[in-house]
């Protein structure tokens, strides 16, 4: 199964939880999503993701001078983007519970993605 | 598609982003420039990290994928909409769905078990349809035929209307379509038709001539005294001398009682005419000349006035009793005196002066004396009581 349609419903938490961790500019957060192991995610993706969540005022952000390079423009997670993220991670508890149990049955190959969580 | 060296190829970074930028330049300025603000940036740090393996993506679907993700309306082509069903697929689910939603209730399925009894009805007055409008479309219509001929034309239009009803004479798809057609435009005729019909009878009725002379420009007739299409409340004599006269009685050329108020006139109470004069504040109540033994007269000028306030009396009825008389307010102390032609004749100018000044020299329609036939009528004395 193609990893990305998967990832487009959830990429909005996945950010904000990557955002929650530890404020980051806008590579910054793909790579940290790289390195948790959503590899095929799109930087275009979460660049739009995080300017569309930086609307909704889920993220606030501010601009760290760097020595030798460009600004850099950090995003922060705000009061509304950790409620928001509550809710998501609520939802996908419930959410990954149904299918696990779903997908929990003989198949090898679909339990490899249930594992995936 | 450009490939990007082991150092971070800066000139081909630039170049993309705002590549990737010109693919944006439909959405608003502000929100274009935020999308690739730093984006320069994190593609070379992005190329630092790769190393040799770094390729630029294809800047239109980058842009498309920073659009999509960020919630903005994407250009035409890369986001094509979900196809929408046509109208008439939409309208047949509606229709199917009422049907269902209705024929659920036993009233409902009783309803349209008898409606779909009824058809056959509907397909001859689909016929007739057909014929009312080909009758007018060929300008000798008239609703039902008057000749041979068109009882023949008639009778055609009921036999393919029925016949089509019940699914015969539709060899092909093109003779469907005509069927459709046909039908929804029996539909879109029947209002039409109906309300040529009703308004012609209308027609013919209006026509016919219920007034004179007079009144015939009229199609409503009101109550009471008009000037140029003004009502007249109250009329003012003045006589030759040029002072104000308290007690006239006017009389029109039939010698009916010439009234301001019009048909009210012949009731006894001081009925406040609210069809005529809308209450508003500061309008006066006009009330009839009374004195003991006498019908209350409309016909006395100027009329006097009811000390109330009209918006004030809901039943536009006022007691008597109750209320002051008051003088009305004229509309000239006095006017100049009429130059004095002979001694004899002056007196029946002064008379004619009054008329003239209030109404006799305009269009006068007195509702309550719509019957008035001519109005040269010169004949007619000015009776006496």
């Amino acid at each position: 199964m193609d990893t990305t349609q998967l990832l487009k419903g959830v990429l909005d938490a996945a950010v904000l939880a990557v955002v929650e961790q530890a404020d980051g500019y806008g590579y910054d957060i793909v790579r940290r999503l790289r390195d948790a192991g959503l590899g095929e995610v799109g930087d275009a993706s979460v660049y739009g993701t995080l300017r569309r969540l930086y609307s909704a005022g889920a993220l606030s952000s501010y601009v760290v001078p760097s020595d030798g390079g460009p600004h850099r423009k950090y995003y922060a997670i705000t009061a509304e983007g950790r409620r928001a993220l509550d809710e998501q991670r609520t939802s996908w508890a419930s959410f990954a519970d149904a299918m696990g149990s779903l997908l929990d049955t003989p198949t090898p190959a679909l339990h490899a993605i249930g594992a995936k969580k | 598609m450009t490939n990007a060296t082991t150092t971070p190829a800066t000139d081909a970074i630039e170049q993309f982003a705002a590549s990737v930028r010109a693919h944006l330049a439909d959405l608003p300025a502000e929100d274009a420039d935020e999308l690739v603000e730093g984006l320069a940036a994190d593609l070379a740090e992005q190329a630092a990290d790769a190393g040799d393996g770094f390729t630029l993506p294809d800047p239109a679907q980058y842009a498309a994928e920073l659009r999509t993700a960020a919630g903005l309306a994407a250009a035409g082509a890369l986001a094509p909409q979900p196809k929408k069903p046509g109208l008439i697929t939409r309208a047949k689910a509606w229709a199917r769905r009422q049907d269902e939603r209705v024929r659920a209730t036993t009233l409902g399925a009783w309803t349209m078990d008898l409606l779909a009894s009824l058809e056959p009805a509907w397909w001859v007055f689909r016929g007739w349809i057909a014929y009312v409008v080909l009758g007018w479309v060929m300008g000798t219509g008239t609703p039902m035929p008057r000749n041979l001929a068109g009882w023949l034309i008639l009778v055609a239009l009921v036999v393919v209307s029925a016949e089509w009803g019940r699914g015969q004479w539709v060899p092909n798809a093109a003779m469907r379509q005509a069927r459709r057609i046909a039908n929804v435009g029996a539909v879109l005729a029947v209002p039409v038709v109906l309300v040529g019909l009703l308004a012609g009878a209308f027609t013919r009725v209006e026509y016919v001539p219920m007034y004179n002379s007079a009144l015939a420009d009229d199609d409503i007739v009101e109550d009471g005294l008009y000037l140029d299409g003004q009502r007249i409340e109250n009329i003012f004599a003045y006589g030759a001398d040029g002072q104000p006269i308290d007690q006239v009685r006017l009389y029109d050329q039939d010698g009916n009682p010439l009234s301001t108020v019009g048909a009210i006139a012949s009731d006894d109470d001081w009925t406040w005419d609210h069809d005529a004069w809308d209450p508003m504040p500061g309008s006066v109540v006009l009330v009839p000349f009374v004195s003991p033994g006498v019908a209350p007269a409309w016909n006395v000028f100027p009329l006097w006035t009811a000390d109330v306030d009209p918006t004030e009396h809901d039943d536009l009825t006022i007691d008597q009793g109750d209320v002051a008389i008051l003088p009305p307010t004229l509309p000239f102390a006095g006017i100049p005196a009429l130059p004095v032609t002979a001694d004899d004749e002056a007196a029946d100018d002064a008379d004619a002066a009054a008329g003239d000044e209030a109404a006799a020299d305009a269009d006068v329609a007195d509702g309550g004396d719509a019957e008035s036939d001519e109005i040269a009528d010169e004949t007619s004395t000015s009776p006496e009581e």
